[in-house]
């Protein structure tokens, strides 16, 4: 419950979004900042349930740049083993298109397959080590409530009164507060 | 969360969650009958390691036989799941949400075993590296100009996607499963799975990004992963494979057979697991108006690849023609018409025969079907050559009958394990339908809350159509 020092974390388990909203417009009104509030959900909320800032993904950067990668990492496979090992090709091309193409092809597809995994894993704090050192994807007490299709708000590093207001707040609405 | 979608989870942990927590007689001796089968399975490949490739009814000029069958036959199965589920994925199909799981995890399965049966019909497995692209002990290299190098890499990746295509909406189902596990041997597993996944608006964003790209990206390795195996019999000068439609024909069948062990699949879950309230009559119903269209498409390609050999005159081509359509290869192509075409399309076009029973059956029968046309592929084909003297014929040894059954004991075996364990409907993307009101099963489950909790059910948006 209570963080190093001075600082509080105040945990609500909700059921409906609409009893979390009001409460999530309460600390921003009260001062809290919104970096300090991490709302756990059973499925993904709608951009507008909630009025928090949307969170940023670059999935599809890396995507992208994962499918130039394995594209180039498999022309370089096909078309280097062909130079390499050059074979009696009848005065045709020792590179030939179709097969390089169809490497590359798959090359491509494997690249950004892989990239985009690994990405979405960085980003949700899902590697090894990334979700202790980002502060956040700490086991809560109340995780059961978000397994049982409740939602959870968690808010971090408040004052002693801030952390009284939430939980007077959250009483009346919350199925739990912790 | 809505007012609407409250009881609804409810419902959901209770009928659907619920069912991993209880023991099911009938799912284990499913386990226990596959995992003896898959047992034949090994005991057979290991027999033909220990003996030799001669062992199997493999000789000149039929060199490919039951393996390679097996191969084309399990590799098209494998499209029921992530082509299936992204195609419906990419188009928004509300009523994929029970279905998508299921269809993910034959994919890999059916993959899984695919990949083995070249390497079975290497016989010499232990060299199956010499394959992989790089240069070997003698520093000989790969040959990229081989469409059985491209089969390696099209299969690998697609192996590769189809497992992140399924793990990735898993994550958040293996975290629920952990938060209700009592702790143990089982909590830790669900927690390994989960990769510490709790939810956060972050894990979503991101979680949606992901599979919004894998599922446009898993579309076209599909296609070609079922193209280029095509290719393994089209790039060749013999008769009756040397066809320029080989690609998409291989494909659509895929398709086909792929949806006919889908409703095999679903029709048994939702009977073995009491799951009538999340795999509806609906998702039958939608499924089998796909299966339909299946098999006209497939009929047509059938049609197609014999008009322009039969109209051809060319004589090495129409020999492997008659021997298909009049010859000692009659009655099991005129079989695969009527099971693929002819029952489908009766049973099929109409209402009634889109449930789940009638489906499954149709199924069975497709699947005998294109397996079937898989066989009058490889075989009449090699057993016609060009040469009269090298005419020759072809009959399977035990050995390889044994690993065929076999396989579907391996297959049977992990898909009833994988049921067990994991939760074979996913609990938040149904989760996420019932919040949205677009499911059709939302409006099934809301009125059922309702009527529980004296609740008014929430209308369904748009009926959750396709």
């Amino acid at each position: 419950m209570t963080a190093a020092g001075e600082r509080h974390l105040v945990e609500a388990a909700y059921e409906r979004v609409e009893d979390m909203r009001a409460v999530v417009e309460a600390a921003l009104e009260s001062g809290i900042a919104a970096s300090q509030i991490e709302v756990r959900s059973p499925a993904p909320l709608e951009e507008d349930e909630l009025p928090l800032p949307k969170p940023k993904s670059r999935v599809l950067l890396f995507a992208l740049a994962g499918a130039v990668l394995g594209g180039l990492t498999a022309f370089g496979l096909a078309a280097g083993t062909a130079l390499a090992y050059p074979l009696p090709t009848g005065g045709m091309s020792i590179v030939a298109g179709p097969p390089v193409g169809v490497v590359t092809y798959e090359g491509t597809a494997l690249g950004l397959i892989l990239m985009t995994v690994l990405r979405v894993l960085w980003e949700g704090g899902l590697l090894p080590g990334r979700g202790i050192r980002s502060g956040r994807g700490r086991a809560s007490d109340l995780d059961h409530h978000v397994a049982n299709g409740r939602l959870l708000l968690r808010v971090h590093g408040l004052s002693e009164e801030q952390a009284g207001r939430l939980r007077d707040s959250s009483r009346t609405s919350a199925v739990e507060v912790g | 969360m809505t007012a609407e979608s409250q009881p609804s989870a409810a419902v959901l942990d209770g009928q659907l969650l619920g069912r991993l927590d209880r023991r099911r007689p009938g799912l284990l001796v499913g386990s226990l009958a596959s995992g003896a089968l898959a047992l034949v399975f090994i005991y057979c490949w290991g027999y033909q390691i220990a003996n030799g490739i001669g062992v199997t009814g493999i000789n000149r000029p039929v060199f490919w036989g039951f393996y390679i069958i097996n191969f084309v036959f399990w590799i098209g199965i494998s499209h029921a799941g992530t082509l299936i589920s992204a195609i419906l994925r990419v188009t928004k199909a509300e009523w994929r949400r029970p279905v998508t799981r299921s269809a993910e995890a034959i994919t890999l399965f059916a993959l899984a075993i695919g990949g083995l049966f070249p390497l079975i019909h290497l016989g010499r497995v232990a060299i199956f590296y010499y394959m992989i692209p790089y240069p070997n002990s003698r520093m000989l290299w790969p040959n990229f100009r081989s469409p059985l190098v491209w089969d390696i890499a099209a299969i690998t990746t697609y192996i590769i996607g189809s497992a992140l295509y399924l793990f990735l909406p898993l994550i958040p189902d293996a975290a629920v499963m952990r938060d209700r596990a009592a702790a143990g041997l089982r909590k830790r597993f669900y927690a390994v799975l989960a990769l510490g996944w709790r939810g956060t608006a972050q894990q979503w964003h991101s979680l949606e990004w992901g599979i919004r790209i894998l599922a446009v990206a898993i579309i076209p390795v599909a296609v070609s992963v079922h193209t280029i195996v095509s290719w393994d019999f089209a790039m060749t000068q013999t008769p009756g494979w040397k066809s320029t439609i080989f690609g998409p024909y291989f494909v659509v069948g895929a398709i086909f057979s792929g949806i006919a062990v889908l409703m095999i699949a679903m029709a048994l879950l939702r009977r073995g697991l009491s799951l009538e309230r999340f795999l509806t009559d609906r998702v039958f119903n939608n499924l089998g108006l796909l299966f339909v269209t299946m098999s006209l498409v497939w009929g047509y390609f059938t049609f197609a690849e014999h008009l322009t050999v039969w109209y051809s005159g060319d004589l090495f081509e129409k020999n492997v023609h008659h021997v298909l359509l009049h010859g000692d290869f009659a009655v099991p192509f005129w079989t695969m018409v009527v099971v693929n075409l002819v029952i489908p399309v009766a049973v099929l076009s109409f209402p009634r025969g889109r449930r789940p029973l009638p489906t499954a059956l149709v199924g069975c029968g497709v699947l005998v079907g294109m397996w079937l046309e898989r066989f009058l592929i490889v075989v009449p084909a090699l057993s016609t050559p060009r040469l009269a003297y090298s005419i020759g014929d072809y009959m399977p040894s035990w050995v390889e009958l044994g690993i065929m059954i076999g396989a579907v004991g391996v297959f049977a075996c992990l898909y009833f394990t994988f049921t067990q364990l994991l939760p074979i409907v996913s609990v938040w993307e149904m989760r996420e339908g019932w919040r949205h009101g677009g499911s059709g099963e939302a409006g099934d489950a809301t009125s059922d809350a309702a009527a529980t909790s004296g609740t008014a059910a929430a209308p369904v948006p748009g009926g959750g159509g396709a």
